[in-house]
């Protein structure tokens, strides 16, 4: 006898509002149904409401997770449609706070993850990690949200003495290498949990055009960071991570591998650094009319940002294209066949997030 | 004494609702500070179960429309009452009650009525969340009633006796031991704690069967549950822990298992995830089936 | 494929009429798109399609319609607009178009014509369809002319 169950708009298992009904026979689900714009707020017209600067702390505020992301792609759009180039050491300075997002990102996932499968150890463990990540952020930054980092033309604020970051990301490896990625990666009842669930063949994921550690997890290559490189990870000797295995467990251990992969890349960015200028323009930018589309490669996947330019104070338009805006909808193509227990689970490996989605 | 009042100082008092409450309160907090303390964390101070407890009873309750009322507000006092009734069989020390022949079978089928209310209790609901919860919790009595029973009816078969008190002073044997583990092993999901926390997972079904349940009716089925694990240690330390005569010692032998029990679930509850239904089926029929046949055995070889 | 392969195929495609390489991307303009066209010859392209951007053209008017596309190492945008504000939908070609042009309909009122499944995805209850029309087109400030006379 067939039932829906809905999963939201307010659910334990989501942390931002969204709703999935998952029609069952018993506890096997045969299909999913998603809803999205709980959170719409038109954060694409506000943005023509604020001049060029202004503009860079409301994209900031689209995400909590990945703030950096958007303010850093509205800034290159920006930068190129007027032809600023950026200084060397800005392009390190982001590229290192980038990164830091990212790990961020990832653990605040993973602790997501553990919590969905009833895990709520691995889920204090996974978040007393992240800590450290925040503790770093903070001391660059000097906020855990929302840096502020970014402005046209290069950064706010410099990293005086990079070495003295050493120390905590030691500690920040430690931490991953024997707490967080055993837990996953070997507790027999978190892999019988995560093994098999939710697979998205190599087809399905190039049909259904996902992105991020999602698609590189079906195997699917592909990483903005290697394909069109931006910042300065052509100099960083980057490595994208690569499964076929095509399930949820996939999906952890591309996350894992890429955290492991920054903080190699923050290691290696902060010993690299050039000295320089930290910005390109003094005071308020001048954006000529133009208009282009920038992708960076965001914790989730590809963002795409399309910015018009009337050569006015304020944009003429800023497209904003996130990757959960792609990777949400494949949820339907996972769930089929799967069971009810695991739809938690299945909704969370896209990593999926609302405020990007809904804008 | 007339066997009424009698009856009555035992389900309300000793080794009742009046005791046993603040016991259970105390168990739960121990599990608590435990868990706290292997996450991290600082955990509650002694009296939260407590606090909690109250601020449910202060509550308004609310009944969704469409529910049958007197089955909304019987199910969990008919689960309290059950469950102090089973309390009142136990055969502690200072117990005022009068021994009851048979009262290992009258046990048993007390300590259902509660899990036959929650299941209830979600289909009597109306949330779709609800009725998944009552159906995991239906299957999972299923899973864990193997060997669970096999334990207590092997050591019945070695006692000669359905009779609690000629339970608790049979000779020790290997049937002790085997039982015991059996017993063990239903342990974590009778009482609904990872990895077999099926039944209420809040990530997949929010709150399982009591999902509609709030304020006073939801505090009576925490209260129903809590004391669920005093009955369940008291009953642990009765059928297979051999009691030393001299009644100090007795104690710290009680209070010792009772604490080994406890941190032993917590530690278990710590660090597991939650396994799937279908999981933890094949699980309990397939160890647990096996733990049933070895206690079985156990229980018959004289 | 090579750059020079990809930009040749681009502008025999029916519609285009210029393919611009410069700093900001390939672009391609075709006011005059032939939508269904396109979708035959994007596996053959080797394109993905990463989003679909609608810029109002005034309150009443046309929409600009602009594809975003990825080539593996590349953007490639396909700008055209629609006709009495409606288009062919990529939808049944394409999986990624459906939200996409959901989002399209929802804030600027667009019809893509053959769309399977046309609901609301971000307005939500009680708005009208086209709901950022007025107040996208009305924030447009452009520059003051630079010789004030």
């Amino acid at each position: 006898m067939a039932f829906t169950i809905p999963v939201g708009p307010y659910h334990p298992a989501l942390e931002e509002p969204f709703k999935v009904s998952a029609t069952c026979d018993g506890e096997i689900m045969r299909s999913a149904e998603i809803q999205v714009g709980f959170s719409f707020r038109g954060i694409e017209l506000l943005a023509q409401k604020r001049n060029w600067t202004e503009a860079i702390t409301l994209v900031e505020r689209v995400c909590g997770i990945c703030s950096n992301t958007h303010a850093m792609t509205f800034c290159m759009a920006a930068e190129k449609i007027a032809g600023i180039t950026v200084p060397k050491r800005a392009q390190y300075v982001r590229t290192i706070v980038a990164e830091l997002e990212r790990l961020h990102s990832h653990l605040l996932w993973a602790g997501v993850g553990a919590e969905d499968i009833g895990f709520h150890s691995l889920f204090m463990e996974v978040y007393q990690a992240r800590e450290k990540v925040m503790d770093l952020l903070e001391a660059i930054t000097g906020n855990r949200v929302n840096y502020g980092m970014n402005r046209i033309g290069g950064i706010n604020r410099d990293i005086p003495d990079p070495a003295i970051h050493r120390g905590a990301l030691d500690a920040l490896k430690g931490a991953l290498t024997d707490v967080v990625v055993p837990a996953f990666t070997q507790n027999p009842t978190a892999r019988a949990r995560l093994i098999g669930i939710g697979p998205l063949s190599r087809e399905q994921a190039i049909e259904w055009a996902v992105v991020g550690p999602v698609a590189r997890a079906s195997g699917v290559d592909m990483d903005v960071r290697r394909d069109e490189p931006y910042l300065v990870y052509d100099e960083l000797d980057f490595r994208p991570s690569l499964r076929n295995d095509c399930d949820v467990f996939a999906r952890v251990v591309v996350r894992v591998e890429e955290m492991l992969e920054s903080i190699r890349l923050i290691e290696a960015a902060l010993e690299k650094m050039p000295a320089g200028p930290i910005a390109a323009t003094e005071g308020w930018a001048e954006i000529p009319p133009g208009e282009t589309t920038v992708r960076i490669e965001a914790p989730r996947g590809e963002v795409l940002y399309h910015v018009v330019s009337d050569g006015g104070e304020t944009p003429a338009r800023v497209k904003i294209r996130t990757p959960s805006f792609v990777n949400i909808p494949a949820i339907e193509a996972m769930v089929p066949g799967q069971q009810l227990a695991d739809l938690a689970i299945i909704q969370a490996s896209v990593d999926p997030c609302i405020s990007c989605t809904d804008r | 004494m007339t066997p009424f009042l009698a009856y009555a100082l035992a389900f309300l008092v000793w080794p009742g609702l009046l005791v046993a409450a603040p016991l259970a309160w105390f168990e739960l907090w121990l599990m608590r500070k435990a868990l706290a303390k292997l996450q991290g964390r600082r955990g509650p101070p002694l009296f939260q179960p407590f606090f909690d407890w109250v601020k449910l009873m202060g509550k308004r309750t609310v009944i969704p429309e469409g529910v049958p009322r007197a089955a909304f507000v019987a199910l969990p006092v008919i689960a309290l009452a059950s469950i102090a009734a089973a309390l009142v069989v136990m055969p502690v020390p200072g117990n005022p009650a009068p021994r009851l022949p048979g009262d290992v079978v009258l046990l048993l089928y007390l300590l259902e009525v509660p899990v036959l209310c929650e299941v209830l209790a979600g289909y009597v609901g109306r949330s779709v969340y609800g009725e998944v919860g009552a159906m995991r919790e239906a299957l999972m009595s299923l899973a864990y009633n193997l060997p669970f029973l096999a334990s207590v009816i092997a050591m019945a078969e070695w006692a000669g006796s359905f009779d609690l008190r000629t339970l608790a002073a049979a000779p020790f044997g290997l049937v002790h031991v085997v039982a015991g583990a059996a017993f063990l092993l239903a342990l974590p999901a009778r009482l609904k704690s990872n990895p077999f926390s099926i039944a209420n997972a809040e990530h997949e079904i929010v709150a399982g069967g009591l999902i509609e349940y709030s304020g006073p009716l939801l505090g009576l089925f925490e209260l129903a549950h809590a004391l669920e694990i005093v009955v369940l240690t008291e009953l642990f330390v009765i059928l297979f822990v051999p009691m030393p005569a001299a009644p100090l010692a007795a104690l710290v032998v009680w209070v010792a298992v009772g604490l080994a029990l406890l941190m032993g679930l917590t530690l278990l509850a710590a660090t597991t995830a939650r396994l799937r239904l279908a999981q933890a089926f094949r699980f309990y029929w397939v160890w647990g089936g096996a733990m049933s046949v070895a206690a079985l055995a156990a229980g018959l070889a004289r | 494929m090579t750059h020079t392969d990809l930009l040749a195929r681009l502008a025999d495609l029916p519609g285009v009429e210029r393919v611009a390489d410069g700093a900001n991307g390939i672009r391609a303009d075709a006011p005059f798109l032939d939508v269904d066209a396109l979708a035959d010859a994007l596996p053959a392209l080797g394109l993905r399609l990463g989003t679909i951007t609608g810029i109002p053209l005034g309150p009443d008017g046309e929409t600009a319609i602009i594809y975003h596309f990825v080539a593996h190492d590349r953007i490639v945008d396909v700008a055209t607009v629609t006709r009495n504000n409606a288009i062919a939908s990529l939808a049944p070609r394409l999986r990624p178009a459906s939200w996409a042009e959901r989002e399209i309909h929802d804030l600027f009122d667009v019809d893509f014509l053959g769309h399977p499944n046309l609901a609301p995805l971000m307005r939500p209850e009680g708005y009208a369809t086209g709901m950022m029309r007025a107040p996208m087109c009305a924030a447009r400030r452009p520059a003051p002319p630079s010789n004030p006379e």
